[in-house]
């Protein structure tokens, strides 16, 4: 569940870095419609709010938030790692993350 | 009037950070480390990671407290107190303690421990004479050759500059959630003010959390006039009524026998169930005021609040039960201590804390790092035309070596001090933490001459980043060299603790491995 948590927390913040005009560019090599970046934004959102609903399913109400809060803080570090040093990778990771909670879900 | 509040709000978030940063980072270090302090000192006494680890079991219980007294009535009858301490997940050993009451002179008489097998055959009493996590635990609030209480004021001073340096450090951040994801490599000032931003913001709750909890732990030391005024200045009667598991009570002088503390199981389960008990204490054994205290193992509780059952040692009659409803501010008291100290988390919690602790570090280094790099620019000009640097941009890049550098390697030192020293040794563990500090001053010694002779230069950091990999590389070795296991064998039974001690140093050698390379290379273009 955890690998699943943080997949989601890193899908999270990646869709808000991409909601960004200078890390949108640097990822995809183009500029960002306002558009995308509001969708990016909201979906992001959603996917934070879903990854903190999985932590408090799965942990409880404190554990879950204590959690959840360093969780979201090694997402960060990923992504901006991520963004720092391959910021093309972005969208893959993000897929592999998708690809990896799916997994953890249907297997575990 | 915006523009005058942002100036006032920079200079007191510089200062306030700068004056203290050196010793606000051996705090936020030895706190770090502190999550782990259990795992260092298991790590610390190798006579115990063989045929001694084991897990707690419900079933063993009774015979577990059957063979402990047995074993402390005939090792230690006219003891102070026995301490029977059950396995837990942190500390994965059964443990048969006693005090002896105090020497004249003396304030609290000597402390042995002593720790059977797991087949209960043999009994370890010669376990090297070692701090190990603890004394990490105690650096964090209690620093070390000066004064305990003196200590806490000046930590309470550190970490009330520190909550200002938070608090200003947010209002001067104008851009915090567009730069929230930002680094820029290799722009010098901006670089390491991008790091400093990063480690600050994405652990900002933590940082705030831990810094105010931090504060609010000794309170009553800090603020004790609502205290005072409510106990007429009896804060040992303050105390006791915070926590009535601490009435000292007086010996009779009498003596009377011990009744079995496995009957007294029963009770125990009829009020907490199944919860695992983590230690019994006996007051007085041999006395007609004798007292059996039970403590829970409370595990995930987010609470400091230590659970206990205290029965008399002769009639086993139940003189007191932790109540399970608590007042508002003394739940909220002990959830901000539980926070602080996180005493109830489990391995990947534990995990997520010492990362955000060494964020906290990385914080109060990179700002620093950074200040030196300012003053560094601002002087260039005239560097450039030869002049010496300034007496302060020294003295930074000194204190900056010694303590940023240092205190890793200092860690290393202490490691292998432990392993090395000879178990004979007078005040062994007062060796071992002589050994870190000594490492702190011959860092210190050679930045001072560095300083003075003006060669400050980046080999002195790459040198000392090669010194780290390489010490903390030979970490898992040295182990596998000084105790009855080594890495592989403690991955097959599964002590997750020791395992992790040593992929940790691993995981730290490989890292001072790249900042070593990346200083090389950054001193070759340099050099270009």
């Amino acid at each position: 569940m955890i690998v699943s948590i943080m997949s989601v927390s890193y899908i999270g913040l990646g869709l808000f870095a991409l909601s960004m005009f200078t890390h949108f560019r640097d990822a995809l090599k183009r500029t960002q419609t306002e558009t995308q970046q509001h969708l990016f934004k909201l979906t992001g959102g959603l996917v934070l709010i879903g990854s903190y609903a999985a932590a408090l399913t799965q942990y409880g109400g404190i554990y879950g938030t204590l959690i959840l809060m360093g969780i979201l803080t090694v997402s960060a570090l990923l992504v901006i790692l991520t963004l720092s040093y391959r910021p093309k990778a972005l969208p893959f990771t993000m897929l592999i993350c998708a690809i990896c909670s799916g997994g953890q879900q249907l297997f575990f | 009037m915006k523009e005058t509040f942002f100036r006032s709000m920079s200079w007191l978030h510089t200062w306030a950070g700068l004056l203290v940063c050196w010793l606000l980072l051996v705090i936020f270090f030895a706190g770090t480390l502190s999550y782990f302090r259990h795992e260092i000192t298991l790590w610390s006494k190798p006579e115990l990671h063989s045929g001694i680890l084991q897990s707690y079991s419900a079933q063993k219980v009774e015979q577990q407290l059957t063979q402990g007294q047995n074993y402390l009535n005939k090792q230690a009858p006219d003891a102070r107190s026995w301490y029977i301490e059950l396995p837990s997940t942190r500390k994965p050993y059964l443990s048969f303690n006693w005090q002896d009451f105090p020497e004249p002179g003396q304030r609290r008489g000597q402390f042995n421990q002593h720790q059977p097998s797991e087949d209960g055959q043999q009994v370890v009493t010669n376990v090297r004479d070692s701090k190990g996590g603890n004394f990490f635990y105690r650096l964090h609030f209690d620093l070390h050759y000066i004064p305990v209480g003196l200590a806490r004021w000046i930590v309470g001073f550190a970490t009330m500059f520190m909550l200002i340096a938070l608090i200003s450090g947010i209002v001067i951040h104008k851009r915090i959630f567009k730069d929230f994801f930002s680094f820029r490599r290799g722009k010098a000032s901006r670089t390491w003010l991008d790091a400093h931003n990063i480690s600050s913001v994405i652990a900002l709750p933590y940082h705030l959390m831990i810094t105010y909890t931090g504060l609010i732990a000794l309170m009553f030391m800090y603020m004790p006039w609502g205290v005072l005024t409510n106990y007429d200045g009896d804060t040992k009667a303050f105390r006791q009524a915070l926590n009535p598991t601490r009435v000292q009570i007086q010996p009779s002088g009498e003596p009377a026998n011990l009744i079995a503390i496995n009957t007294l199981l029963p009770q125990v389960r009829a009020l907490w169930g199944d919860l695992p008990i983590k230690q019994v204490v006996i007051s007085y054994p041999m006395d007609t005021n004798s007292r059996i205290s039970f403590y829970q193992n409370s595990a995930q509780s987010v609470s400091e609040q230590k659970v206990a059952a205290i029965f008399s040692g002769v009639s086993g009659e139940l003189l007191y039960a932790t109540p399970d409803e608590h007042s508002t501010s003394r739940s909220t008291y002990d959830t901000m201590m539980a926070l602080h100290t996180a005493r109830f988390s489990n391995g990947l919690l534990r995990g997520l804390f010492f990362l955000s602790g060494l964020l906290g570090c990385a914080i109060i280094a990179t700002g620093t790092l950074l200040w030196a790099v300012k003053i560094t620019q601002k002087q260039q000009r005239q560097l450039a035309l030869g002049a010496k640097p300034s007496i302060g941009l020294r003295l930074v890049n000194g204190l900056n070596l010694t303590l940023i550098a240092g205190l890793p390697l200092a860690t290393a030192v202490f490691f292998y001090a432990n392993r090395l020293i000879p178990s004979a040794i007078e005040n062994r563990s007062q060796w071992e933490v002589h050994s870190f500090f000594i490492t702190l001053g011959l860092i210190a010694t050679v930045a001072l001459i560095d300083g003075v002779s003006l060669k400050q230069s980046k080999i002195r950091w790459q040198q000392l980043a090669w010194a780290c990999a390489a010490l903390f590389a030979g970490i898992p070795l040295l182990n596998a060299l000084t105790s009855p296991s080594n890495l592989w064998q403690n991955m097959q039974t599964q002590q997750w603790s020791l395992v992790g001690f040593d992929l940790l140093c691993v995981l730290s050698a490989i890292i001072m491995f790249m900042v070593a390379r990346k200083l090389s290379s950054s001193h070759q273009q340099s050099a270009l």
